[in-house]
This record gives structure tokens, sequence and C-alpha cells, in this order.
């Protein structure tokens, strides 16, 4: 049995966007649940704008949740103060997917990646650099780099820079949030295998959120399925692959450039809807090739069969 | 070089490159070269200026440029133009500085403040909109008329005259650069808001301020000027290019002289600091940085 490293539970994030007295709430994710456990990578996949990177911060408090739970490591990350939980930041850290924006245009590399340990208060500086200097191997990088700013480096290599940072504070979980997806097909399978060595070294969790189904099958254990701020489908990597249950993940599924023994593409007919007005009864229900009529009104729960679960009428 | 990694990061490997981008720009020399002109009048005046600028000599009075010794002529007590103008550097350029040193100090705090914190955000930004509504040469006249003229009204006035400015474009600036993930992977690492603002943000905003602080110094050459000239700034015992303006008024139809060389003072100045700052501007544009 899997020993679980973060429980996330109906977690909500409502963003109230919009000029004063035309307000609107953008209800970006809709009671999210699922569960990261120790040394594992769960992939986050679904359309842009399905609540991925939202989901992803709030499960670290990087952004305040509206609601829900999140337990961490026994502790309840929702009910934790301000400075207990910058302390706790040292276990949760995230690699972002912009590595153009995620370096300070002003620091050195070995500024940036000293950094962290000047704001945890760990070590001396002589061992801070020492520190710094082993984290700049690890990544691949050379010594030489470290007095060198970010705009002297390429995508990739940046992209190292932001995987070191995130990995000086010896953390327990990374989100990172389409890590790749920036980069050039070429490069990514270099930091794709980047990530797998450092865990396989550190034995951290990763949430990997991304839109491409083929590297998620590359990383990921198991999967969690989002769309329209809601959890579809979660399973393990190789059932969700083999058999997708969830009619959304399906049509994914069936997207997928040169999957072999495909049936054939099933195109989703319609546009997203809005978050600022979701659909009532199962979100999918407008889109969905087999709805049915109590998909229109009723919400379907979240069902567990085999060790996965599945969100959809079909299977009730 | 463990010290060296805790110095504040200022880019000292891209300074040199950034200088040589700045100083290849014809608009930036020939503007430093007119700002050097006025700063080495104002710190020398002592030496460079002929004359006393507050001697007068009656006999003398409202001599023409280049007549007995007295280069660009004298006023109506016979005091030399020449030295009263180069005297006015000082008064000038102390106030500009000063009215720099407040509106851009003040100003750059509280567009910090409020494009970071936005609680605070809401009711400091409708000071400011308050504030720059007002018309500022106005607000600077009912000060004067509360608080006397002299230079330290001309500087607060002024300086709160120019600060809103400065405060919404640092708040615009900070706006963007509170979005980028840098700053967002510092609240990961468990940075506080306030370590965050001053090491991260304050840094990166530093272009415009810069680039806010030479405009506001061509705009405080001409406030100190126009109020002065309506005889509420600095007294006429200090001679200023304002106030030297304001007395040629009454014999600009037999001393032409009188008004056109402090008037000319302050357009070379002016337009310096403007020369230099669009060329500043352009430099540390990200757009046309190498890369
Ligand atoms: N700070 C914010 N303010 C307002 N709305 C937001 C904010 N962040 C996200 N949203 C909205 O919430 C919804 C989910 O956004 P999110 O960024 O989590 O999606 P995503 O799945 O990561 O998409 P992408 O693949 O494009 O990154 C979107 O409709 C987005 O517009
Ligand atoms: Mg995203």
């Amino acid at each position: 049995m899997p020993e679980a490293l973060l429980r996330v539970n109906e977690l909500r994030k409502d963003f109230v966007v919009g000029p004063m007295f035309r307000r609107k709430t953008v209800q970006a994710i809709r009671g999210v649940s699922f569960v990261l456990n120790k040394g594992e990578t769960l992939g986050l996949v679904g359309e842009s704008g399905c609540g991925k990177s939202t989901t992803g911060r709030a499960a670290i408090r990087l952004i305040e949740p509206s609601s829900g739970s999140i337990e961490y490591d026994g502790v309840d990350l929702a009910s934790v103060g301000a400075r207990d939980m910058r302390r706790l930041r040292q276990d949760l850290q995230i690699i972002f997917q912009d590595p153009y924006a995620s370096l300070d245009p002003r620091m050195t590399v070995e500024q940036i990646l000293t950094e962290p340990l000047g704001i945890q208060k760990i070590g001396t500086s002589a061992e801070r650099r020492e520190r710094v200097m082993d984290i700049i191997a690890e990544v691949g990088l050379q010594a030489a780099h470290a007095a060198r700013y970010p705009h002297e480096f390429s995508g990739g290599q940046r992209q190292r820079i932001g995987i070191a940072r995130s990995l000086i504070l010896n953390p327990k979980m990374i989100v990172a949030d389409e890590p790749v997806s920036a980069l050039d097909v070429s490069v990514q399978a270099q930091i794709i295998n980047l990530m797998q060595d450092v865990k396989a070294k550190h034995g951290m969790s990763y949430i990997f959120i991304s839109h491409d189904l083929s590297v998620v099958k590359h990383i990921c254990d198991r999967v969690a399925v989002m769309y329209l701020g809601e959890v579809v489908e979660t399973a393990s990597r190789d059932a969700l692959y083999e058999e997708p249950l969830h009619p959304y993940t399906k049509a994914l599924m069936s997207a997928i450039p040169g999957r072999r023994g495909a049936q054939k593409r099933i195109t989703l007919k319609g546009d997203i809807p809005s978050p600022a007005s979701p659909p009532r009864g199962c979100a999918f229900h407008t889109r969905c090739p087999s709805a049915m009529a109590i998909c229109k009104t009723t919400p379907p729960q979240a069902i567990e069969t085999g060790g996965r679960k599945v969100a959809c009428h079909l299977y009730n | 070089m463990s010290i060296a990694a805790e110095q504040p990061a200022v880019s000292t490997s891209r300074e040199p490159s950034f200088l040589v981008l700045l100083f290849s720009r014809g608009s930036v020399i020939a503007g430093s070269f007119l700002i050097a002109l006025m700063v080495l009048t104002a710190v020398l005046a002592h030496w460079i200026a002929p004359f006393d600028p507050n001697a007068l000599n009656i006999a003398n009075r409202l001599q023409p440029p280049g007549s007995a010794a007295h280069l660009l002529g004298t006023d109506e007590f016979g005091r030399d133009v020449l030295s009263r103008v180069i005297h006015g550097a000082r008064t000038s350029l102390a106030i500009g500085i000063a009215i720099v040193a407040f509106a851009v100090g003040i100003g750059t705090l509280i567009g910090l403040v409020t494009g970071f914190y936005n609680r605070v955000d809401m009711v400091l930004s409708r000071i400011m909109d308050g504030l720059m509504s007002f018309p500022g040469l106005v607000l600077a006249i009912a000060m004067t008329g509360v608080m006397g003229a002299s230079s330290t009204t001309v500087v607060l006035a002024l300086g709160i005259v120019y600060m809103p400015r400065v405060a919404r474009i640092i708040r615009s600036a900070v706006l963007v650069v509170r979005e980028l993930s840098y700053v967002e992977a510092c609240f990961a690492l468990g940075a506080t808001r306030f370590y965050v603002l001053f090491r991260h943000v304050l840094p990166n905003v530093m272009s415009p301020i810069i680039i806010q602080a030479t405009f506001i110094f061509s705009y405080a050459v001409l406030g100190e000027a126009a109020l002065s000239f309506l005889g509420v700034g600095v007294p006429p015992t200090q001679p200023s290019w304002g106030n030297m303006l304001a007395e040629a008024r009454t014999f600009i139809v037999l001393a032409w002289w009188m008004a056109l060389f402090p008037g000319l003072a302050i357009m070379i100045t002016v337009l310096g600091l403007n020369l230099f700052g669009d060329g500043l501007r352009d430099a540390l544009d990200p757009k046309l940085k190498g890369r």
C-alpha cells in the first residue's frame, strides 16, 4: 500500500475578475480531490484553462484556496500560520513553464541558487557555496556558469537553473507546471530525463502538469484528468492508457498522434464552456458523445472501480 | 567569493556593455555634454563668475551685452547678468535635485507599495489621483500662500506636485513585475512579501525610476522658474533663472538681454536633460537590449 504524502480534498478556487460593478466569479477549480503518494509522479492533464495550474498552486498554497482541505504529511496545510508555512515551503517546491520569466534577470546563477538557502537560513556562506556548486553540477551545468546572468543561457539551460533552485532545499514534493512545453522538442527529452534522474536520486514526489499526453505517459505513475475545474478520472498510467473510462479521457486519448490500434479519433463538438458559468449537471454534457438525460441535471459522483476513480453517469 | 555572492544584485558584468550601449547614442552624448556644462557652471560659480552677482552698480545699469566688461550686459541695478546666470545655475540645479529626490524618493515608495499591496492600493491610489487632478501650479501657489515664498516651499510644493506621477508610473511597472514567475518562485521559497518587494521588484523597476528622475529634473527646473517668475518662488536676493526672468519682465522692451540669457540657460538645461532621458529610455528598453 503506497503511503500518501499529500491529500487534497474538495479544493476550490474562485477568482473575482472584472471592473467594479461588473464583477464576476471565475470558478477556476470546483472541488478537486486527489492523493499524491510518496515517491510518485502524478500527472495532471487537461485542455488549456481547465485549472491545472490553479490546482498545482493551490495544493501548495501558493495561491490561497477558497475552500477545501490539504493534508500534507499529516499536517492540515490550510490552517498553518504564515510563519510556519514559510518554513514548510522548503518541502513544497515548484518549477515553472516559462524559463525566461522564472529567473530574476539581475541575479547571477550563484545568487539565484544561494537565495533559497539565505531565505531559509540554512548553512554558513561557505556551506551554501558548496551546496550551490554541487547542485549546479547535478543539473548538468558547469562551475563557470555560476557567475553568469540568465540572459546568457538557452531555454533548456535556464530550465536546468530553475530545477536546481527547486532542488536546493531538498523538497519532498515538486509541482512541475508544464516544465517542458516552452522548450524545443529536442531539449524536452533532456529536461524530462534530468527530472527523472534527480527523482531517482532524492526520491521526492512530482505533480507533473502537462497537456502533452505522450510526455505524461513517459514520466507519470498515475494520472488525473481534469475538465473545467474538476477531476473527471484518476487512474494508474497503464490502466488509463490501456482503457480510458471517462468519455472525455477517451476523446483525449484518441487525439494522441500515432497511437497504435487506435480507434477512430473522437472529435468533441463545441467549445469549452466558460468557467464563469459552468453547465449544470455534468460539466462535460454539452460536448459528450454519450450524454444521457441525467447528465443535464445531476452532477456525477466520483466512484471507485478497481483502484481507479471516474466521475461519469455511465458507470453508476 | 561567497562574500561577493551576497552583494546586492547590481549586474556588474552587464554594466560596461550597458554604458557602451548608452553612450553610443548621439542624444545621450549631446545631453550629457549640456548637463555637464550646467553642473560645472553651478559647482564652479564662485570662481568663474566675473562679478559678485548681487553687487549693485547704479551708474552702469541696463548696459547692453558686450559693454564695459559685462559680457551679457547688466540689469536695472547694474548687476552683472552673466554672474547672475552663473550663480542662478546653483540655485536652479540645487532646487531641481532636491525636488527630484523628494518626488522620486517618495513617489517610488508609494508606487512600490500601491503596486504590491492591493489593500493599500485602494486608498493610496485614490489620494494620488486626487493630487494629480489638482492643477500643479495652483497647488504650489496655494502652498506658498501658507508657508511663505522660499526655496524650501518651492521644493515641497513641486515635489508634491510631481510625486504622484512617479508613483503612478512605478506602480504600473510593479504590476507587471509582480506577475512574473521569479516573484512567485521567491514566495515558494518562503520569502516574505517585504523581502520580495525590495530584493526582486525594486531592482527590476529601476529603469523607469531612473528615466522618471531625468524628466522630473527638467520639469523641476521649469517649475522653479515658473514659480519664481510669478513671484512666489525663490526670493530675489538669491539669483535664480526664474526670478531673473521675473525681474526682466518689466524691462523687456528696454533690456531684452535680461530675459534672454536666463531663458537660454533654462532651455539648455531642459534640452540636455530631455536628450539624456530619451536616450536612457531607449537604452533601457528591454526590446532593444541584445537578446
Ligand atoms: N489570477 C487569476 N485571476 C483570474 N482568473 C484566473 C487566474 N488564474 C487562473 N484564472 C482562470 O482560471 C481558469 C483556470 O486557469 P489555469 O491557469 O489553472 O488553467 P490551466 O489548466 O493551467 O491552463 P493552461 O493550460 O492554459 O496553463 C482559467 O479560466 C483562468 O482564466
Ligand atoms: Mg497552466
